[in-house]
């Protein structure tokens, strides 16, 4: 049994945690008191990232035959991709990654991309743009001292490490607003006042008097969903014009980290990337996960091809016609950029499986056969 | 048996230097594994520093001096490790006193074969948050915390080492008193020495450079003259006068306890309205179950609550009181479903007191009473 340090995959706060390696498989997590971020203290969702690794691993590239997903060959799988790219034009083909993919995997997709002319690339970020280092982001700390929080979202819920320092200041005293489309929320419950809106574009755009007169001293605004990259620039005139910092809180791991190399698309661009191409490659995303939407699987639809790289293989990946495996954050070195820009480095805990190569190496054979 | 009393030290020098109180523990276990009494060596290493200890599993005698010296900044558990994945091995587990607690209440759950442990138990006056202990060597130390390599609690005291070789102590009442210093179920803890494993040692008594070790069972009598029988550490009796000291420190220990105990549990313990705040933050992860090293049904209870909607807290009185109802009689107060909880509720004050109340009326001590508490159902177990 061996313990080792990583970083939680389950969403952009990174928090620490502790896998337990036992007879070169993970078996469960450990709390990792000494992360400066959590100490210690972990979600459900974050406890149970490793049984991913364990309960979906596959080392056995994939193809789509009489539209059914078969084993398939790592030869025959890269040489028939290899075709499909090969007969299209560079500009009918697309490469979408996502917040999950490290920032060393990011790179290397960037550099395919560029080496093989490929434009249509970029990052799913579920209407978060680039978080512009101009803008006065708040540290963890300061939400715990903050003299009031306005929050958008089920913070409390969807990213606890980030709810536990709002807790933290409410019992300090520090009064808490929300807002979100629900009638209620863990959330709403432990906020003093709470606005339940249908958009959260037309509830920035009448943005309600009771929560801007309460800004005063640190006060933070933290939201983990927006509709439209708009939004975002909203919430900052919001802060800028009360003297606020924000804490944007990004989807995935590495939606930030992701942002560094690609660029973001929102829901609309993403539509548009897709309706323009015929193949995309797929990278690290999930359409049960990260791409749940009607709109987008509809256009998803319309391409001719589609070719996935992932850490894991789960039924709603029946969508695509080619998946091949690649490590998922626990079997390879790599870093995550957390949705405050710090970058964190953690280190493999087991090997890969035999027949399950890096980004890197499907890439450089996929290369070698390009025109 | 009647207990008995002995020093002891590592015969070899490069260990005594290496270990804590003359490395005493480290030379037992190079003992055990050299002689293959064991296959493994459970214990707590350094990982990165002196606020980030984790457990650590050994198989090779030579990696065991990398698992030398004391750290109060591990807030660790080690129960439920030896009870989910070593259980098949003959180990020799390194534990605090709420770690050979879990232990003695899993062992009465049937999860590992007692006969393959030699638990080996270390005095403890309790641990630190890592994050705590930097801000405290900040704010009362005024010395930054990555300079400090060391830390003991001596005489009531923190005391720290500096890279240079400075030290510096400060009263842990003191910073107590302000909020700060050990967890707070270390500070309601009452087993300093942990009576129920097979050797505990400790400093307290002891000769400067060895460490004084109360013997408790039979096979840990056997351990300790086997290895100084084979050369890997000498004895010698302590006086009248140490065992004297060594009782007078327990006592004092337990005297501070029952002060911060009725503090915690009786006059500053959260009203009503303060728990119904608590458990409106709860976000149903289970943390506080999982981290449990008594719980460890296979079909747990609260799974069958099937709350469909996460959007609100689940009702307290069926999540916690299915807890309370099942684990509470034989809360050890290790302070883990505390430490680990991302919302900030005070669970362990509420077990701990839950089982203060029920050893009053039934006399059952986890960790400790050898029959399982009165009461107990092990029907899914």
């Amino acid at each position: 049994m061996l313990m080792k340090h990583s970083i939680c995959p389950s969403c952009s706060v990174g928090c620490g945690i502790n896998l337990i390696n036992h007879n070169e498989k993970i078996v469960g997590t450990y709390p990792y008191k000494g992360h400066h971020i959590n100490e210690g203290k972990n979600c459900l969702r974050g406890r149970d990232s490793y049984k991913l690794i364990e309960e979906n691993n596959f080392s056995i590239p994939l193809k789509k035959k009489q539209n059914k997903l078969i084993e398939s060959d790592w030869n025959t799988v890269i040489n028939s991709i290899s075709e499909i790219i090969n007969s299209y034009s560079k500009d009918k083909i697309g490469i979408l990654s996502s917040g999950k993919s490290t920032n060393e995997e990011n790179e290397v997709i960037k550099n395919f991309a560029e080496d093989n002319g490929i434009e249509k690339i970029g990052v799913y970020t579920h209407n978060f743009p680039k978080i512009d280092e101009e803008i006065m982001i708040s540290d963890y700390d300061e939400v715990n001292n903050a003299s009031f929080v306005f929050i958008i979202g089920n913070v409390l819920l969807e990213n606890p490490l980030i709810g536990r320092r709002i807790v933290i200041a409410s019992d300090k005293g520090t009064k808490i607003f929300s807002a979100d489309y629900t009638d209620k929320s863990i959330t709403s419950m432990n906020s003093d006042n709470y606005f339940k809106f249908s958009s959260i574009s037309e509830f920035l755009s009448k943005f309600p008097k009771e929560i801007e007169d309460k800004f005063h001293g640190n006060s933070v605004i933290i939201f983990n969903k927006l509709e439209a990259k708009e939004n975002y620039k909203e919430i900052i005139d919001i802060a800028n014009r009360n003297n606020a910092k924000i804490l944007p809180i990004l989807p995935e791991a590495n939606s930030y980290g992701s942002m560094n190399y690609l660029t973001s698309l929102d829901k609309n661009e993403l539509l548009s990337m897709i309706s323009s191409i015929k193949v995309l490659i797929i990278i690290k995303n999930d359409p049960e996960d990260n791409l749940l939407d009607d709109e987008i699987n509809l256009e998803l639809n319309n391409l001719d091809y589609m070719i996935s790289l992932n850490d894991s293989f789960k039924e709603s990946m029946e969508i695509f016609d080619y998946i091949i495996p690649i490590p998922s954050w626990a079997e390879k070195n790599g870093s995550f950029t957390n949705t405050i820009g710090e970058l964190q480095n953690f280190e493999k805990i087991i090997d890969m499986n035999k027949g399950v190569f890096p980004i890197e190496k499907v890439f450089d054979e996929i290369s070698k056969n390009l025109d | 048996m009647d207990s008995e009393f002995l020093e002891i030290k590592a015969k070899s020098d490069e260990i005594c230097k290496l270990g804590e109180c003359g490395g005493s523990v480290t030379g037992i276990l190079k003992y055990l594994l050299e002689t293959d009494l064991v296959d493994n060596v459970l214990t707590i290493a350094k990982y990165d520093n002196i606020y980030d200890g984790v457990p650590i599993v050994i198989e090779n005698s030579e990696d065991i001096a990398k698992t030398a010296g004391s750290l109060h900044c591990a807030p660790t558990m080690v129960g439920n490790l030896v009870s989910k994945f070593l259980n098949d091995f003959k180990l020799a587990v390194v534990t605090k006193p709420c770690d050979a607690m879990a232990l003695t209440e899993l062992e009465k759950r049937n999860r590992f074969d007692r006969e393959n442990l030699y638990i080996i138990g270390l005095n403890c006056g309790g641990t630190i948050m890592p994050l705590s202990a930097k801000k405290m060597f900040e704010l009362f130390y005024e010395v930054n915390p990555d300079d400090v390599i060391k830390e003991e609690i001596d005489k009531g005291q923190i005391i720290i080492e500096l890279k240079d070789g400075t030290e510096k102590g400060v009263k842990i009442d003191d910073m107590e008193e302000e909020g700060w210093g050990r967890r707070e179920n270390c500070q309601r803890c009452e087993t300093m020495i942990p009576r129920n494993t097979d050797i505990a040692c400790g400093n307290w008594g002891a000769s400067d450079g060895w460490t004084f070790v109360e013997i408790l069972t039979e096979k840990g009598k056997k351990l300790v003259q086997d290895a100084i029988k084979a050369g890997f550490i000498e004895s010698k009796t302590p006086s009248k006068k140490q065992i004297e000291i060594r009782e007078k420190l327990e006592k004092i220990m337990i005297k501070l306890m029952k002060k911060s105990e009725i503090k915690l549990l009786e006059t500053e313990y959260p009203s009503l309205e303060k728990w119904e705040k608590y458990w409106n933050r709860c976000i149903e992860c289970y943390g506080c179950r999982d981290v449990c090293p008594i719980c460890w049904c296979n079909d747990c209870e609260i799974n069958k609550l099937n709350s469909d909607s996460k959007l609100t807290p689940p009702d307290p009185l069926t999540f916690q009181g299915i807890r309370l109802g099942h684990m509470s009689f034989s809360c050890i107060n290790c302070g883990q479903c505390e430490d680990v909880c991302p919302m900030e509720i005070p669970l362990s004050r509420l077990y701990d007191r839950l089982q203060k109340k029920y050893r009053e009326k039934t006399g059952y001590i986890p960790g400790f009473s050898e029959e399982l508490p009165p009461l107990y159902s092990p029907e899914n177990e």
